[in-house]
């Protein structure tokens, strides 16, 4: 039983007239301006800034790097982590995936959640988690170290920690977006191969796998990428274990040494959009499209053989332990002073609530809080509607070159850090410019949310590109011969099919973006200090003895912030999704069969 | 209810709209510092901890109406240094000489003479009023002596790499982006100026960094330096004079000073005033300058956050242990001109090349 069919589509568009192509005509017209002011010019600019050196290409950053053992081997370090990084995360984050959603394993709500941690608990604050389980005065290490006395307390580094570490960090991804192909799978399929005689290893390799190809496909990009631009894992367990990711951050803040960051940049770039396209080329070939036309909610599968049965829920609790341990400890650990953090030692002794008072009752920190839940607020959820809007346009014309090369463009972002980008647009837009209709960005208040905005695009588009191939593209022809409008079918049948993945990312690009520091500390306005910008005005080691502390209690309340709106947005908002989507399916196939007549 | 997931949906844009409408509707009351000549744009890295709230309270005391943009030295410069063709802020203060003159390169400040010039050491005034010093900071070696006695004290930063005795138990910088990280460098470097060698430095000066690179302990983000200095574990480190006394106090250590022959590199925190173009009135910025500089001001700031003042005035007002530290210690002497023309490429070769 193969899942891919194509179904020739009928042609509609021969029947619009000119005019009620006009608002689309308008937003080509706005998509050309966006590539044009925000993605290329900007970015060339940057570029040539760094490069041509008094009026001359400068290449010496070729050689300076060449020449560095130090920078060569971060390269070829991210390299390593990102192959290994990619079977890693991918068979952890299926296997957690199928234990919660596809299998019965009992328990499986409460494993979800051990899963999901990673959403609000990530970066410096989830290895510092991973050091309290793990590092020198760890509680694992502990005992490790009482039953092997041969083993030395530091032994949690270099890149086997980092592999380890990543491995459970990356996986949110998964637990978002293959969770939602999970569940829009098709029971019908399911029973119908096992009646006719399919084991539960047959039923997953040629149903369930075959229709989760895209979000597969987009899983194995992103966590190559994340292999890739490892940032926390390699600065907090890595040791010797160097990436190349903190150079470039270190490169880009020096004026001087830029050449270098974009250069190690655009290698990384390079080798994301290399992946990217051919994973694209493979995804082109098939249409993933579940056969049944009507289609059931999958039921939990139980495993038959009690074995396997067992080994999977050990597995699964054993999973949940590794991800659940180090965010319970940082949450002990906000509640220690100084002494106890500094020695990572848990003890009555060392509790106080002091750290807690001190930002909760500082009624400086709202502002800030409420600032960047704003800012990043709003350009998650603009950032995923305008990519919707792409990815359809990208879709509707598979054939033509020119769509493809517009989705081209939407992936730059990629290839630059995040702080050239900034830099690129100030250095374009500090004067009044015509491209901005005469506006200016220095000292604007939305350069900052533009910028978030900007960094969210790739994957947005990515994510969005691998849901709308699970759509049903029936449904949507369905709309338009009952007559309905193309912006009302937009609304209509396909928003509502995109819901779960759109409000995923959402919440993924709201929380990435929650905390910056690196591009407000360029870009924010004076009367609007953003939460990074509090953080590191409270918590400066330089100034603070007691930043430790007061960054942990930070990250607490963070994450709190971070799990409301990721319950609000993703949590509630897919559930109602859900409902409303089996109520358009249900339309969807009482219309079909008048249309096809 | 299927109308539901668009209510859940509408309900969280709105409230992002509400907080984002929020901030731009008072935006708008307080916004564009520049049209209003009354208002005071202060860049700085020098206003975490406090100090913000604490000059903020003083300036409206005394009639300042302030906004500020704070984040680390780093960051504070280059975001100067790219909005250079619309300069923003009125004043910046708290970074270093060698970027205050890299600034003045770029013709981002204008000249002016504060009332509090002549309360300034002439060697201390190096800016051609440009920029001026408000406080200093000694970045020197130090030792525990709980751990460290005889003839393993260090006399200067190259007798740590040659220690069979101090290997991996001295501190070295794990990255070379703070300031303080970086004059640790320095303070190896410039011993061995030399025109003919590469980056003005001599190749022996290179091997040395790369011996006390190769040699010493850095600290991984999991660790505390500063437990590590107290407990002994890496008992020989770095640090800046305003912060000892509280370090000392909370970590429960005295460290001690170690004062080679060359001196003990010696940094000032700089105001200055922005070039804003000949015809904008930079009465308010000049009149800020003179109220903060003063000794008055800079004695109080000193009072609350620590550090040395730069003005003879006020030098009275800082605390007993950084007096001492500045007793024990002597300024080396640096060309920071100099040290601004290359600081950069220094940095860039110690990361690219001498870092293990």
């Amino acid at each position: 039983m193969k899942a891919t069919v194509s179904i020739p589509k009928k042609e509609w568009n021969k029947e619009t007239t000119f005019f009620s192509k006009i608002p689309f005509y308008l937003f080509c017209l706005f998509i050309l301006w966006f590539v044009v002011t925000f993605l290329l010019f900007p970015n060339i600019n940057v570029l040539r800034d760094i490069f041509w050196v008094d009026g001359q290409l400068s290449l010496s950053a070729f050689q300076r790097l060449s020449s560095s053992s130090r920078a060569i081997q971060s390269i070829i370090n991210s390299f390593l982590l990102a192959f290994v990084l990619v079977i890693t995360v991918n068979l952890v984050g299926t296997f957690i995936v199928l234990v919660t959603e596809y299998f019965e394993v009992k328990g499986s709500n409460f494993l979800r959640i051990g899963f999901m941690s990673t959403f609000v608990f990530s970066g410096m604050v989830l290895n510092n988690g991973y050091l309290y389980v793990y590092g020198q005065n760890g509680i694992i290490t502990k005992v490790l170290t009482s039953l092997f006395p041969n083993l030395t307390p530091g032994w949690f580094t270099g890149f086997p920690a980092v592999l380890f570490v990543m491995t459970f960090a990356c996986t949110t991804n998964h637990m978002l977006f293959l969770r939602n192909g999970v569940k829009g799978l098709d029971n019908n399929t399911i029973e119908a191969a096992k009646n006719l005689g399919s084991s539960q290893w047959q039923v997953l390799k040629d149903i369930v796998f075959p229709t989760l190809f895209p979000i597969m496909i987009t899983l194995v990009i992103m966590s190559f990428q994340m292999g890739l631009g490892a940032m926390a894992a390699p600065i907090m367990v890595g040791g010797k274990f160097e990436t190349i990711s903190p150079m470039i951050l270190n490169f880009t803040q020096r004026p001087q040494s830029r050449d270098i960051a974009a250069l190690l940049s655009l290698i990384l770039g390079a080798a994301q959009v290399v992946l990217l396209v051919v994973m694209t080329r493979n995804e082109k070939k098939g249409n993933y499209m579940s056969i049944s036309k009507t289609k059931t909610r999958v039921t939990k599968q139980k495993i038959g053989n009690p074995i396997a049965n067992t080994l999977v829920h050990a597995i699964a609790y054993l999973l949940c332990f590794i991800y659940l341990l180090p965010l319970v400890l940082v949450i002990l650990f906000s509640f220690m002073n100084l002494q106890g953090i500094s020695r990572s030692v848990l003890s009555l002794e060392y509790f106080t609530l002091e750290n807690y008072q001190q930002i909760l009752f500082n009624r400086n920190s709202y502002g800030p809080l409420m600032t960047s839940i704003g800012y990043a607020g709003l350009a998650a959820v603009f950032a995923v509607l305008f990519m919707i809007l792409i990815a359809r346009i990208v879709m509707k014309n598979k054939k033509k070159k020119i769509a493809e090369i517009t989705e081209y463009f939407f992936y730059i972002p990629w290839l630059l850090p995040s702080l050239m980008i900034a830099l690129g647009l100030i250095l374009s837009y500090g004067a009044p410019s015509p491209l901005l209709f005469g506006n200016s960005v220095i000292g604007s208040l939305w350069i900052l949310p533009l910028t978030y905005m900007i960094m969210m695009l790739p994957a947005t588009l990515r994510y969005i590109k691998g849901a709308y191939y699970s759509f049903d593209e029936n449904l949507e022809d369905a709309s338009r011969i009952l007559g309905s409008s193309s912006i009302r079918t937009f609304l209509k049948i396909i928003l509502p099919a995109l819901l779960p993945t759109a409000l995923a990312l959402v919440a993924l690009n709201f929380n990435n973006f929650l905390a910056d520091y690196d591009l407000s500390a360029f870009l924010y306005h004076p009367a609007y200090p953003t939460i990074g910008i509090a953080i590191r005005s409270n918590a400066d080691s330089a100034n603070n003895l007691n930043a430790a502390a007061i960054n942990l209690v930070y990250s607490v309340i963070l994450m709190i912030v971070g799990g409301v709106m990721f319950y609000l947005i993703y949590g509630r908002g897919s559930k109602v999704g859900e409902r409303r989507k089996k109520v358009v399916k249900e339309k969807g196939i009482l219309e079909k069969p008048k249309g096809e007549n | 209810m299927n109308k539901k997931w668009l209510l859940t949906l509408m309900s969280t844009t709105s409230v992002l709209m509400l907080a984002a409408c929020a901030s731009e509707g008072e935006a708008d009351s307080a916004t564009a510092p520049e049209s209003d000549s009354e208002s005071i744009l202060v860049y700085s890295n020098s206003l975490a901890d406090g100090r913000q709230e604490w000059l903020d309270e003083k300036a409206t005391e005394a009639g300042f109406d302030m906004q500020y943009v704070e984040a680390g030295g780093g960051e504070i410069f280059n975001r100067l240094l790219a909005e250079s063709s619309a300069p923003q802020a009125d004043v910046t203060f708290g970074m270093d000489e060698a970027m205050f003159f890299q600034l003045n390169n770029e013709d981002l400040l204008v000249q002016y003479e504060p009332s509090w010039t002549n309360e300034i050491p002439a060697e201390a005034n190096i800016g051609d009023q440009y920029f001026h010093p408000l406080v200093e900071q000694r970045i020197f070696m130090m030792y525990n002596p709980e751990f460290i006695e005889g003839d393993d004290i260090p006399e200067n930063w190259q007798d740590l790499s040659k220690n069979e005795a101090l290997q991996d138990k001295y501190r070295i910088p794990e990255n070379l982006t703070s300031g303080t990280n970086q004059k640790s460098i320095l303070s190896i470097l410039l011993q061995y100026v030399d025109e003919s060698g590469d980056l003005g430095i001599a190749q022996e000066g290179w091997d040395e960094v790369e011996a006390f690179l190769a040699n010493g302990y850095a600290t991984p983000e999991s660790e505390d330096q500063l437990q590590n200095f107290s407990d002994g574990t890496v008992p020989v480190t770095f640090y800046f004079s305003g912060g000892l006394g509280n370090a000392e106090e909370e970590y429960d250590f005295t460290g001690v000073p170690v004062n080679p022959d060359q001196g003990v590199v010696t940094m000032r925190e700089q105001i200055g005033i922005l070039n804003k173009g000949d015809d904008h009135d930079y009465s308010k910025a000049e009149e800020f300058v003179d109220w903060f500089g003063s000794a008055e001001m800079q004695a109080a700031f000193v009072d609350e956050f620590g550090g040395q003042p730069v003005n003879e005035v006020a030098f009275e007002s800082a605390s007993d242990r950084i007096t001492e530290i500045a007793e024990t210690t002597t300024p080396m002497d640096i060309d920071w001109n100099f040290v601004q023309e290359n600081l950069n490429s220094w940095m860039e070769k110690v990361e690219l090349e001498l870092m293990p």
